[in-house]
């Protein structure tokens, strides 16, 4: 899921860079705003996580390999302003030391994988939610509803972005000048597998740790815990 | 240590990373040119000309200069760049979160 450098012209990769700065600035805002004193050592440690986390490659159908990102958990647990923070710092030590990932592309990664993808887990998560607190089942099942959604969601922004480039940017025969596939192509490839498998990690990664930690740490997800309600 | 269990847990996955790197094949779109090639029939000008970043990193796809003589050697430097990466995002984290917070580091 994340784009490599020369996959997308370099004015989309700006475009994106132009969307995600004020995402950027809002995340600094809220989490100025929002997140307790206690909770910057948590926001570091799930920065790390997400960064480990998405270095477990699974094997996906056609030959390709997919991984979770935590994205959604890192939202239920410090809100989703904070998540777009976190991953954003994840993957850009990613590009930066790793390769994983253009530094061109880190805008448009950041908000496919740091925006899209905990907005969007997050707000399915509140909608399965309910009245439910940490430890009941249906938190749980909320919380793997919301890495479910978030992740596939992600996907197909990549497809979008990846998929518009040939439509774009091609030669006057209309030989692709960047990435080369089209919607046709990208978004089987992109959505399917994620669908199938990668979603099903990310939904058992969401759904168990927010069914451990709710059982075990309630006090994580508390009122007045920076988490939002 | 705050959190001081989630750090440990954060460790164990960062010594089980070299179980990230069996599956087969790589990412869907996140081919070097050969790969695009193999796939499109062509490399498009515009991704030929642009620098991957790949060819460029220090720790290129999570290795180690050197460690790449056997399956050991490559987990082993899959775990040292887990712990590395791990740790400099969790520092940028903390760092950028102090600095919203408070305005400073200290």
């Amino acid at each position: 899921m994340h784009i490599p450098d020369g996959y997308l012209s370099p004015r989309s990769a700006a475009a994106l860079y132009v969307i995600s700065a004020p995402l950027w600035a809002l995340s600094l805002r809220s989490v100025r705003r929002n997140l307790r004193r206690r909770r910057v050592a948590l926001l570091s440690l799930l920065s790390a996580f997400s960064f480990l986390v998405m270095m477990f490659n699974i094997p996906l159908p056609g030959g390709t390999t997919g991984h979770a990102a935590g994205g959604v958990l890192i939202a239920i647990l410090v809100g989703p302003w904070a998540a777009l923070m976190a991953v954003t710092l994840a993957l850009a030590v990613q590009a930066l030391f790793f390769g994983d990932g253009g530094v061109l592309a880190l805008g448009a990664n950041a908000f496919n994988i740091g925006f899209v993808m905990p907005f969007t887990g997050y707000l399915v998560f509140r909608l399965f939610r309910g009245a439910a607190g940490p430890g009941d089942r249906r938190f749980a099942i909320a919380a793997a509803a919301g890495g479910y959604a978030g992740i596939n969601i992600a996907a197909f922004f990549v497809a979008v972005e990846l998929g518009l480039q040939p439509l774009l940017h091609h030669l006057p025969d209309g030989t692709p000048f960047y990435a080369p596939f089209t919607f046709g192509v990208t978004i089987p490839a992109m959505v399917i597998p994620h669908l199938v498998i990668a979603g099903a990690a990310e939904a058992i990664l969401t759904g168990g740790v927010a069914a451990f930690l709710g059982k075990y740490h309630p006090e994580l997800f508390e009122k007045g815990s920076g988490a939002p309600r | 240590m705050k959190y001081r269990t989630g750090w440990i847990v954060l460790l164990i996955l960062a010594i089980l990373t070299p179980l990230g790197i069996i599956a087969a094949g790589g990412a869907w779109g996140e081919w070097d040119l050969d790969g695009v090639r193999d796939r499109a029939g062509f490399v498009p000008e515009g991704m030929r000309a642009s620098t991957d970043g790949r060819t460029e990193s220090p720790f290129k796809e999570y290795t180690v200069p050197g460690l790449d003589r056997s399956f050991f050697h490559e987990g082993l430097g899959t775990i040292i760049t887990a712990i590395l990466g791990a740790g400099i995002t969790a520092l940028f984290a903390f760092a950028v979160a102090r600095i919203a917070r408070h305005g400073g580091i200290s």
